[in-house]
């Protein structure tokens, strides 16, 4: 039974390292923005939209591994 | 004093209110719980919202409806970028109460002590299922049978052709339950971190007075993430509706 | 993980699509219709 609950633990923390990737997508995104605006200031009304979805599906793929610790910890 | 840490996930329990039964059938179904409450409650939210602000006849009108039609603005704008040609303002109707729904089910759940209905699983998952059944449909019914030249794209080589169709099929049938997955594993998870980091912070708070003044440094971080859990609970619905019109168009232009 | 309980996917889901199919009717009918009348009335009066 300790063998189990251990292996939860470990399972729900080895399940935040995926959280790496959403980080590096997270940052890419911003990068490219801050990239466009500087060299271009007049287009970053047509890009913040792009941007801000963008943001939100990367920031999604990181949450599916953070729902996955939750219920190796809670839900199982 | 007696404490016990009950499990995070005790926000999102769904207890009934006013069961009904019959001899006859199983009308479980028809029970008024947590989150028929919750729905009704959504329902009310617009209503009044809509109620007081279109309900004066003015041209200008109040700020109130200032805002609603700047909502309005944006999800017809999305609609016109997204699916364009002649025929968008036949998906109008359905993508905008879709956002309004999920912004305000979203906006009510974060009010504390609230249950959030975009965290129920199964609701939402099989909402986007029959989204995604919808405009599968539709395609079949505006192109026949041309609607399977979705899954090739243009320009592959002859020997790629049976592989990448696999792929294809595999990458539209994920979008039923991915598009649907997204919002509910953002809130849910957004729901958590807050009660967890809630929880520990008030353990830290109620140990003496010393940890008491300490624990307000925490206490700010976790109001910045209260902060980030708003911005999300509108980009979530805003991506919901750029990505259900961006499906329809898939359906009605094929890519 | 409360919400996965079989008992409740009826309920969920009978309250939910009602709620979103009277939603859908009202905005149709009644609110998308009032500010499009309303656009309308602008733009004749910006006009004259």
């Amino acid at each position: 039974m300790q063998l189990v609950l251990a292996g939860k633990y470990i399972g729900a923390g080895i399940a935040t390292v995926g959280l790496l990737g959403a980080g590096i997508g997270i940052a890419i995104v911003f990068a490219a923005l801050i990239n466009g605006t500087s060299r271009n200031p007049g287009i970053k009304d047509t890009i913040f939209p792009y941007a801000i979805l963008g943001f939100a599906l990367s920031e999604a793929t990181g949450l599916f591994c953070m729902m996955n610790a939750f219920l190796l910890l809670y839900g199982v | 004093m007696l404490t016990y840490i009950r499990s995070p996930l005790d926000q999102f329990d769904i207890s009934i209110f006013i069961g009904l039964n019959s001899p006859i059938c199983d009308l479980s179904a028809l029970d008024f719980t947590t989150f028929s409450l919750y729905t009704l409650i959504v329902l009310i939210t617009i209503i009044l919202i809509y109620n007081i602000s279109l309900d004066r006849k003015l041209i200008i009108g109040s700020n109130l409806l200032l805002t609603i039609e700047s909502t309005m603005d944006t999800i017809i704008n999305m609609v016109k970028g997204q699916i364009g040609g002649k025929a968008y303002g036949y998906y109008v109707p359905l993508i905008y109460t879709l956002f309004i729904f999920i912004l305000i089910a979203n906006l009510i759940g974060m009010i504390p002590y609230n249950f959030a209905i975009a965290a129920s699983l199964i609701f939402i998952i099989s909402l986007s299922f029959s989204l995604w059944l919808g405009f599968t449909i539709l395609g079949f019914y505006i192109h026949k049978f041309e609607y399977f030249s979705l899954l090739v794209p243009v320009g592959t080589p002859i020997a790629l052709l049976p592989l990448l169709v696999l792929i294809e099929l595999l990458s539209y049938s994920a979008r039923a339950i991915s598009l649907g997955l997204r919002l509910a594993a953002n809130t849910l998870s957004g729901h958590l971190l807050m009660g967890i980091l809630g929880g520990l912070v008030k353990t830290l708070m109620s140990l003496n007075i010393f940890s008491f003044i300490l624990g307000f440094i925490p206490l700010a971080g976790i109001f910045c993430i209260v902060i980030l859990e708003f911005a999300i609970a509108c980009i979530q619905a805003y991506v919901f509706t750029i990505l259900t019109s961006s499906y329809i168009k898939d359906s009605v232009y094929l890519h | 993980m409360p919400q996965l309980i079989p008992f409740f996917f009826l309920n969920q889901l009978f309250y939910g699509f009602l709620t979103l199919f009277i939603l859908l009717i009202l905005v149709s009918k009644i609110i998308l219709p009032y500010i499009l009348k309303l656009n309308i009335v602008r733009s004749i009066i910006v006009k004259f």
